[in-house]
């Protein structure tokens, strides 16, 4: 004998069932996912903007994934129109139930999205998420500057360098840290924390020049759209000449264990 | 003389002459202008009077920049030459399509191919003379707006101006040739096939030369930095971003033609009941959809090459475009580019359900579906997030600290190889979907074995190549260390596993195990350039970074090497595979249509969006370091802005191309009917 196959869960009750399971994932897993990963101190949430643009891409991605196929669609679909217009059939033992249910969530699902509005937009006193420009455009006349030590001898380079570790352990240590990892004593006291030199979208990736302007010209340096007010840098060449701030460079760079990127040429 | 009635009857036709005569008389009014080559203290000196120059506005000849009806230069230039480069796009993308359908058709003997090309090159004919009139316009508002400026350009290209007139009337003369000629010149396909190779041969000439213009000005060679005289004609004309736009450009009309082709089928199926018109369209929607995925394919990596050719030139240009400014359109392009691989994977699943046999592969597509998924959300990832005060605080400065790894280029690279191998994978279960029994390949006799050797000695070639550049590379070629020459081998050797495992296909595929031949391609391919060379990438960041480019360039070949040598295989191993049943054309979704619409509309704003990026990177410059731009209008547009001016010119460019379609085919279409009846 055929054994008779149970119908299953509907489509749209599995892709429900998806999403709030990926929501929960991202809510409830992945902070601490990440705290083990970085070696954290706290959990690590996942930043509200980002936990929105994955969650529109899981319901971008079910719903591609069941209107792909037009019988799957039609089956999504039934307990929304069944929602939306009742039951076709009033004969079932649990009508009621389900009507009580259905009028339930048709009041609710408005007062949400209006609660949801109403908390978005009311005035509160914490500051606006910034939208922070990572990289501003250095200034033409910095661009095609070199770090003159580069091109000395090994032997120079190397004091240059040793000068450099003391420079950089006297005037930067305090914020950037012993190791260029961003975790001086006083960075703390900072909302935006300092650069961490160790972390490959720092310095590695940016030419030495590039790192010349933003330890010369400082936080007031930057340009409106990098907003220069979250910055604590200071303007370092009033207090350091040039030949200070290249040797800087060579030993922050040394002390993080990365590469400066190096001018790339035309092919 | 029935061909000449024809042609007088084409009003389109006969106004692209027109406008091509005005365009040839205006060149020389631009170079005549150009003649005097304006020093670099000169402009100086006429910079400084900019301001006032536009204010008093009573000497012609001293005005730098000009308004019209009080509207904003450069948003009517921004405009009209993004509008005159969508049309461009099309009637460059869609010969060379065309063409190759001809070509498939007198191979095949398929008649429906010969048909389809004739339709696409009625679309074509429709389109040229709006080209034609908006290039002129766009000549018009640059040498009335902005005449300094031209001054300075003619003095550089104007040679070349003469040269793109004389293109210009080359390719018109070989589309009327071409277009007309069809049904007088059906018994004599290869010379017709030929008229079609001329006409694209012309089309690119057109397309390398206007080029050679827009690359100058971001990247100027042949002229002295300080003065900005002339130097070298040649130079300023191969100047180091000519070839990257090229090969970029070229793709992006293919892909740009594929899908406004087939958005038109798309809208034409959803308006007709016909079974015939149905499944006629339902086929043109493929065909346009494929040639435009083929091409869009390859994009990525040619969008990679130009823009590490502008980091390259300009590190300023060059991190104001990944880094900077620009850096959040890019999100943008990221939003824009997911939604044409997933409307193209879409497309393809939803053409399975009209392919008997096709529910064996349907369990795969959850796979790809999550794969995909999984890759745009690493796309999207920026590595500087917008955080709220509270979020920094919890994270202890503005990154995550593990999801900012997501947001470097060597995730980026690696979701983009997966993206496209996964793209490539819904293609051949669409392709094998109605294929039941296979014709063993070590019955198809020696040709199939020579060829498929012959593919395998290519993509050996290819990768060997690489590989052995990588071998042999020094160090101090990019100004590294000796010390980093270890950093080279990786690559180097995974491009020798790449060349193994070819060989080992070759030989599966032999003894009768193509396709897992082609699992193991594929398998190989993204173990070896998504997983290890992406992850391997934040090793080079640190340590080698002007060695990226390479790692990027190596998952290139291998993800070359796997589609060329994997198409081979599936091309001999489906080749005469008994059908399960035949595809039924017409019975397409209406969904599916609307995604081919949606895919339109998607790459009408992408185009837009870059044309922006490629431009604006510029910021106050029109010839970047050489000739600064005074205008009121030189700041760098905000996003809200740039999305205002995009959006219009995509509501503006498919109004326009949905009224030149319908008098070129509809309203013609309908008076043809009405003669009939």
């Amino acid at each position: 004998m055929q054994k008779q196959k149970k119908p299953g869960m509907n489509i749209f009750y599995k892709s429900l069932i998806t999403i709030i399971g990926i929501a929960l994932f991202l809510e409830l897993f992945f902070p601490y996912l990440s705290q083990w990963i970085a070696g954290s101190e706290n959990p690590l949430p996942v930043p509200g903007t980002l936990m929105f643009m994955y969650l529109v891409l899981a319901g971008i991605g079910t719903l591609v994934y069941v209107a792909s196929d037009e019988t799957k669609f039609q089956e999504f679909k039934e307990p929304l129109v069944e929602m939306l217009r009742g039951r076709e059939q009033k004969e079932g033992p649990d009508d009621k139930t389900h009507n009580h249910v259905r009028m339930a969530i048709l009041v609710a699902f408005p007062l949400l999205v209006g609660w949801y509005v109403f908390n978005q937009s009311s005035p509160s006193l914490s500051a606006p998420t910034s939208l922070r420009i990572q990289h501003p455009t250095i200034p033409q006349t910095y661009e095609k500057l070199k770090n003159p030590f580069r091109e000395a001898s090994v032997e120079e380079l190397e004091q240059a360098t040793l000068e450099g570790r003391v420079l950089y352990q006297k005037n930067c240590r305090p914020c950037h840290g012993t190791k260029a990892a961003g975790d001086g004593p006083m960075a703390r006291a900072f909302r935006l924390k300092p650069a961490n030199f160790t972390d490959p979208g720092t310095i590695a990736t940016v030419v030495e020049s590039y790192a010349f302007w933003r330890i010369k010209t400082g936080a007031p340096g930057l340009p409106r759209e990098a907003s220069p007010w979250d910055s604590a840098m200071p303007v370092w060449g009033d207090d350091l000449t040039d030949e200070e701030i290249w040797k800087i460079i060579l030993a922050e760079y040394q002390t993080a264990g990365v590469d400066p990127r190096k001018p790339e040429k035309l092919e | 003389m029935n061909c000449l009635r024809r042609f007088r009857r084409n009003k389109a036709l006969n106004f692209a002459v027109l406008i091509a005569l005005c365009f040839l008389l205006i060149l020389p009014v631009v170079a005549q202008s150009a003649n005097a080559h304006p020093s670099r203290a000169g402009m100086l000196q006429e910079e400084a009077v900019a301001d006032t120059s536009a204010v008093v506005g009573t000497d012609p000849l001293s005005e730098d920049y000009r308004t019209v009806w009080g509207m904003d230069s450069r948003v009517v230039v921004w405009i009209v030459a993004e509008l005159h480069l969508m049309f461009g796009a099309f009637v460059l993308g869609v010969p060379l399509f065309a063409v190759i359908l001809e070509v498939v058709a007198v191979k095949t003997g398929d008649l429906r191919y010969d048909k389809l090309a004739h339709e696409f090159t009625t679309l074509l004919s429709a389109a040229f003379a709006t080209t034609a009139a908006l290039g002129g316009l766009q000549a018009f508002v640059l040498i009335g707006l902005y005449p300094t400026f031209m001054k300075y350009l003619g003095g550089v290209f104007h040679q070349s101006f003469y040269i793109y007139a004389l293109m210009f009337f080359g390719e018109a003369f070989a589309l009327y040739l071409y277009y007309y000629s069809w049904e007088r010149m059906k018994n004599h396909k290869g010379w017709h096939i030929t008229l079609g190779v001329i006409m694209n041969i012309f089309g690119i000439m057109i397309m390398v030369i206007a080029n050679s213009w827009a690359s100058f000005m971001m990247s100027p060679s042949g002229v002295d930095p300080q003065s900005g005289n002339v130097l070298s004609h040649w130079e300023a004309f191969f100047n180091p971003l000519w070839n990257p736009l090229n090969i970029h450009r070229f793709l992006a009309n293919i892909t740009f033609g594929g899908v406004v082709a087939a958005a038109y089928a798309a809208v034409k199926f959803l308006g007709t009941d016909d079974p015939d018109e149905k499944a006629h369209y339902d086929w043109m929607g493929y065909v346009g959809n494929f040639v435009a995925i083929a091409s869009l394919i390859f994009l990525p990596f040619a969008g990679y090459y130009l823009g590490r050719e502008i980091y390259s030139f300009s590190s300023v240009m060059g991190n104001n475009m990944m880094g900077g400014a620009f850096s959040w359109t890019f999100i943008v392009q990221a939003i824009l580019i997911g939604m044409l691989f997933i409307g193209a994977n879409f497309y393809l699943w939803s053409g399975m359900q009209r392919i008997p046999g096709a529910e064996r592969y349907q369990g795969y597509i959850k796979y790809i579906n999550f794969v995909l998924l999984l890759c745009f959300a690493v796309w999207l990832t920026p590595h500087n997030l917008p955080l709220s005060p509270e979020e920094q605080i919890v994270m202890g400065g503005q990154y995550h600290p593990v999801l900012k790894y997501l947001g470097l280029m060597s995730a980026k690279n690696a979701a983009v190889n997966f993206i496209i191998i996964s793209t490539f994978f819904s293609f051949l279960l669409y392709r094998r979907a109605n294929k039941g029994e296979l014709w063993k390949f070590s019955q198809q006799g020696n040709q199939a074995k020579i060829v498929l050797a012959a593919v395998a000695v290519i993509c050996l070639g290819m990768l060997f190549w690489y590989a052995e550049f990588l071998f042999t590379l020094e160090p101090e070629s990019m100004d590294l260390g000796e010390e980093k020459r270890q950093y080279f081998m990786f690559p180097a050797i995974l491009l020798v596993v790449q060349m193994a495992v070819v060989v080992v296909g070759l030989f599966l595929t032999y003894k009768d195990r193509g396709e897992l031949a082609q699992y193991i391609c594929m398998g190989m391919t993204v173990f070896s350039g998504v997983f290890c060379l992406g992850v391997y990438g934040y090793v080079i960041m640190t340590q080698a970074n002007a060695f990226l480019r390479n790692i990027a360039v190596s998952q290139f070949m291998m993800l070359l090497s796997c589609l060329i040598f994997v198409s081979a295989i599936d091309i001999f191993l489906f080749r005469k595979a008994k059908e399960i049943g035949g595809i039924a054309w017409g019975r397409m979704t209406t969904a599916s249509q609307y995604i081919l619409v949606l895919i339109c509309v998607s790459t009408v704003l992408l185009i837009a969006l870059m044309g922006f990026i490629r431009s604006g990177l510029r910021e106050d410059w029109h010839v970047y370091g050489i000739l600064r731009d005074t205008s009121a209008s030189a700041f760098t547009p905000s996003m809200a802005y740039m999305g205002q001016v995009v959006g219009l010119i995509a509501i503006i460019f498919l109004g326009m191309i949905s009224f030149v379609f319908w008098l070129g085919t509809g309203l013609g279409s309908k008076e043809r009917k009405g003669a009939i009846s």
